[in-house]
């Protein structure tokens, strides 16, 4: 049964996709000015992957991401003011500083972590699925991942095992077609990345990641089974990122005409389009809505440079419990 | 007191935590209808049923990583693998997530999560199912690592690491499983970061772990035939250290000996004997003495495998030295 997504919904996740993007874009500029510290790997062009597919899950449900996870975590319902503030490594972040972005974790929200090592979030968020699975819960955990993982062996392991015991997780590979420089030609042996989820028995669909209403529509597909207890569900969401792999790459490996198709493709552009064709949405409105999202920006820039460091004996702070 | 094996000290272990919490289960591979190759689970899986007595593929990664995921949601998992020697591959959720999801989150998230494990030498099994690697797991700062001597031990011990919310590595020996020893009808815990001072003695301290420590023992008996009486120390629990009991000891006798499987060079007799240095370097008459496994790839050959370890003759000899430094 097609959801029909209402004109609210869909102003929702613009509004979600665009926090992202400049939040992203200030993010940069923070980081030149060396307030914002450690490499920055962007999600920029990849936003209506992460906003589409959040919006398909309850509050309860968990996620797990890669190194590029600023924008799930502010798709899950994330503070712009602590994510800046951990970015900073300010006390007043997430983390308190600790994580940073590699591993911001805001797990009052069921954002259980970003991580460092690609494909090691896999097997955590099938930990997770385990544990609802064993305690009779309702709720999901969510992998997402990009296309380099889907060659590493931690991610083999782990989408066996959640086939084999049935458990509650949705996988979700953002295939932005490289792994650094490295493309998916070149990496992947099967021509079709949805084979390795069909080699381990998990229903699989391919989907335009560039789409945000797709996304979403298609994600809460997938979850309706995956909360029914069917066993997990995977989702190659085909994107692309409009910058490199992370700041300091010049995207030498990539045709610069490549680049510009996939920008015309942009998921923001889209759902203007779309709200200008549709709805009747004139600048007026969409000036509106970004000139609220740069004021939340501001303030958790405002908020992040006020904050302090964690003081000098936190170093030891939390090594247990 | 009853008289129960090692084994089945740690299969009593597993059993009262997993009765006293449902949150408690297991996870490895065979350890259900087959009772774990070493039989320490057996029988766990008619009491519990196979929901919380789980059998895994051969994935060391994904066991030790969705036990870590379990954990972190709340869920305390025993997830075995075979032979440390297999935790190489699963170093990442080991190292890189367990270890450090607590301090990362500050606090916030905490990962509940024991892995037994074991390591040692039997009878040619050869240079990856033989070893014994528990320093790369104390250099890993967010690791607890345990490693019991004898069944009194390794019961208490295996409680008190399924109610910490800490991950623990739990590393028994696999020359040890069948030994018996005496423990209480009663329950009991027995606390982390408290050593066992197996004998007192006045001439020299031996600091040994795991079947070291059996060694220890019977080297002290043939000292005791030439009037050395050596104190003997099972720190038990390698992290967090009971350094306090140790250089008690150090300043009682004045020479030192650490013996180990582990191999000798960066092993963890070097992380202790530095810490007695730092602390009581003017009550030690002799320069501290290590013994541990060849610095080399444990060969299969049994004559040469034996010659890889250290033994009660090699302990006996080396305390003499300490005596007539």
């Amino acid at each position: 049964m097609k959801t029909k997504i209402s004109k609210d919904e869909i102003v929702k996740l613009y509004e979600k996709m665009n926090l992202i993007r400049l939040l992203e874009l200030k993010v940069i500029e923070l980081a030149k000015k060396n307030k914002i510290y450690g490499n920055l790997h962007m999600y920029i062009g990849q936003e209506a992957v992460a906003v589409g597919s959040i919006n398909a899950l309850d509050p309860g449900d968990v996620i797990t991401s890669g190194h590029r996870g600023i924008a799930h975590s502010l798709a899950k319902g994330g503070d712009p003011k602590k994510v800046i503030a951990e970015l900073m490594g300010k006390e007043t972040g997430y983390c308190h500083g600790k994580a940073g972005k590699m591993h911001l974790a805001i797990p009052e929200i069921g954002m259980m972590g970003a991580h460092g090592i690609v494909g090691s979030g896999i097997p955590l968020a099938t930990g997770m699925a385990l544990h609802f699975k064993m305690n009779n819960s309702n709720n999901i955990a969510v992998s997402f991942f990009g296309d380099g993982a889907v060659n590493h062996g931690y991610f083999h392991e782990a989408i066996n095992l959640a086939s084999s015991w049935k458990l509650p997780i949705l996988f979700i590979c953002e295939n932005n077609f490289y792994a650094i420089s490295t493309n998916i030609s070149s990496a992947m042996s099967s021509k079709n990345l949805i084979s390795r989820a069909s080699s381990y028995d998990i229903p699989a669909i391919s989907i335009n990641g560039m789409d945000v209403i797709e996304v979403y529509e298609k994600t809460l597909d997938c979850v309706k089974s995956v909360r029914n207890g069917n066993g997990p569900c995977f989702i190659e969401a085909k994107t692309y990122r409009f910058r490199g792999h992370h700041e300091k790459d010049n995207l030498m490996y990539v045709n610069k005409k490549e680049i510009e198709e996939w920008k015309e493709k942009c998921p923001i552009k889209r759902i203007e389009s779309l709200l200008t064709s549709q709805y009747k949405f004139e600048k007026k409105d969409f000036d509106l809505i970004n000139k609220s999202i740069e004021i939340t920006i501001e303030e958790a820039v405002n908020f992040g440079l006020n904050s302090s460091f964690p003081e000098e004996y936190e170093l030891f702070n939390f090594l247990f419990s | 007191m009853k008289k129960i094996t090692f084994r089945e000290a740690l299969r009593e272990a597993l059993g009262e935590e997993m009765k006293k919490n449902n949150s408690v289960f297991v996870m490895g591979e065979d350890v259900g209808l087959y009772g774990g190759v070493f039989k320490v689970t057996q029988g766990l899986i008619d009491t519990f049923g196979e929901d919380r007595v789980r059998n895994t593929p051969i994935s060391e990664s994904a066991i030790v990583g969705l036990a870590t995921g379990a954990a972190m949601m709340g869920s305390r998992p025993v997830a075995e693998i075979m032979y440390i020697d297999f935790c190489t591959m699963a170093m990442d959720p080991i190292v890189n997530q367990a270890a450090k999801v607590i301090y990362e989150t500050n606090g916030k998230i905490k990962v509940p999560l024991v892995i037994r494990t074991q390591g040692g030498i039997a009878n040619s099994n050869g240079s990856t199912q033989s070893q014994s690697l528990e320093a790369w797991f104390c250099h890993t700062p967010g690791l607890k690592v345990v490693m019991p001597s004898n069944p009194y031990d390794a019961k208490g011990l295996l409680k008190t690491a399924i109610i910490d919310d800490n991950p623990v590595m739990f590393i028994e020996h696999k020359s040890l499983y069948g030994i018996i020893g005496e423990i209480p009808e009663k329950e009991y815990y027995i606390n982390f970061g408290e050593a066992n001072i197996v004998k007192e003695g006045k001439d020299a301290t031996i600091i040994a772990t795991s079947r070291s420590v059996h060694s220890a023992i019977k080297a002290a008996k043939l000292l005791e035939e030439e009037e050395i009486q050596v104190e003997i120390i099972d720190p038990r629990t390698l992290v967090p250290l009971d350094i306090e009991t140790i250089i008690k000891s150090a300043k009682k006798t004045n020479r030192v000996l650490i013996v180990h499987e582990g191999h000798l060079s960066f092993g963890v007799g070097a992380e202790i004997s530095s810490q007695i240095y730092e602390n009581v370097f003017d009550f030690l008459d002799a320069p501290i003495k290590r013994l541990g496994g060849a610095d080399v790839p444990i060969p299969f050959s049994p004559k040469l495998e034996k010659l890889s370890i250290p033994n009660a003759e090699n302990i006996v000899k080396a305390i003499k030295e300490l005596m007539y430094f």
